[in-house]
């Protein structure tokens, strides 16, 4: 008898074996992250699709680029948090430790207009992010006269990029109910369930 | 003196010249679109973005892929209503009429549920769009089921697709307060003002 009590994956993720084509994105992810994102091995069904997305998702990750990689992924994590991903942000909390945030750091992330440990420069691409991952959206032109203070204009690009790279990801993952992966799961469980996260959907 | 009332844009499109690498990219959009759209000249800060964006909406409205993409026009459409977003509201409409949707089809789009210019098919897709760019997400289970009644998962991949691309898109437009261009404008003012539609910040 089939034990199994949760539903079926919408579309489950395919395997790299079925995707010989696309052997050097997801090697290049699996080496980036340590695993090969299930959202990648859903969208493998078009190949085409998974090279522009890689393309875009390097860009936006640019090493080059002028905004610190570490922060990007604070910013990630509080636009996922809006639009309500939870597979997001595990990823993304996952994400942030590894590139060298402090625990302490991440955990005061849901606190970050009052903590100590963000500064003023932080806290104003923070507001803007959290405000672009709701619907309607809400940024406003004070907000931008805030980011000026602190952020160029190419800095700013970079980051309301990274916030709208998550717009494709909120929005993907959560109508495929990715399944999350273990690593970025027992990262949850450890680490964000204490601040009500939950892995719903995504436990499949 | 200065009569203009109007707050400046948050981030001002560059003129196309700044960017002698996206030259290719920017008249293939003047061929299919008619303009550039502003939404990329701001982008031009960051080029490899920019770039790497133009690739992943090549790869979203790939000519060769199977799901018509007169209908991705209107799911792109009704996503962006969903989130809010009347730069993008009135550029899917543009398109949409561009690649042949017939007005009482578009004018109908608000009534897609109930109006006989729309197949169950069609229905099921706008169902997931309307419901994949709320937030929270309301995409279920029950709507993966009829859509594999009418696609194939590769189809539904295709048509993630496009709202996840809109997702990111909404985002950047709603952020950024994209002006919006005279083509678009127009067909704004003329089909989707009757039903609510109105310019706004992207006005400047």
């Amino acid at each position: 008898m089939d034990q199994k009590t949760m539903p079926s994956a919408r579309l489950a993720p395919l395997t790299k074996d079925d995707l010989p084509e696309l052997k050097a994105e997801l090697d290049a992810a699996e080496k980036r992250m340590g695993f090969i994102p299930n959202s990648l091995l859903i969208m493998g069904r078009r190949p085409k699709m998974v090279k522009g997305f890689q393309a875009l998702s390097a860009s936006v990750w640019d090493p080059e680029g002028k905004v610190p990689m570490a922060f990007k992924r604070l910013l990630a994590h509080v636009a996922s948090r809006s639009a309500g991903c939870q597979y997001c942000l595990a990823h993304t909390g996952e994400g942030a430790i590894k590139l060298g945030v402090e625990q302490r750091k991440l955990d005061a992330v849901w606190d970050y207009q009052h903590s100590s440990l963000y500064t003023p420069a932080e806290r104003s691409a923070l507001d803007v992010a959290v405000a672009a991952g709701c619907v309607p959206n809400a940024v406003t032109d004070e907000m931008f006269l805030e980011l000026r203070k602190h952020w160029t204009e190419e800095q700013i690009v970079e980051i309301v990029g990274l916030i709208a790279l998550f717009g494709f990801l909120n929005r993907w993952n959560d109508t495929m109910a990715t399944p999350l992966e273990d690593e970025p799961a027992h990262f949850g469980e450890t680490h964000l369930a204490k601040h009500g996260w939950t892995i719903g959907k995504h436990a499949r | 003196m200065d009569q203009r009332t109007k707050p400046s844009p948050r981030l001002a499109p560059l003129p196309q010249e700044t960017t002698p690498d996206l030259k290719d990219q920017f008249e293939l959009m003047k061929r299919n679109l008619g303009f550039i759209p502003n939404s990329l000249l701001i982008m031009q800060r960051r080029p490899k973005m920019a770039k790497a964006f133009a690739q992943m909406t090549a790869a979203i409205w790939d000519p060769e892929a199977t799901v018509d993409r007169r209908l991705k026009r209107l799911i792109a459409h009704v996503s962006s209503r969903a989130a809010g977003c009347q730069y993008c509201m009135a550029h899917t409409a543009g398109g949409a009429l561009h690649f042949g949707v017939e007005d009482k089809k578009l004018a109908d789009v608000w009534n897609y549920q109930t109006s006989p210019l729309y197949s169950p098919a069609e229905r099921a897709a706008l169902d997931l769009a309307v419901a994949a760019s709320c937030v929270p997400n309301a995409a279920t289970d029950e709507m993966f089921a009829e859509m594999r009644k009418y696609w194939t998962e590769d189809e539904i991949v295709e048509i993630v697709g496009v709202i996840a691309l809109f997702g990111f898109l909404n985002r950047w437009n709603d952020t950024m307060a994209t002006p919006l261009e005279d083509e678009p404008i127009a067909v704004g003012e003329k089909f989707l003002a009757p039903h609510g539609w109105s310019v706004g910040k992207h006005a400047r």
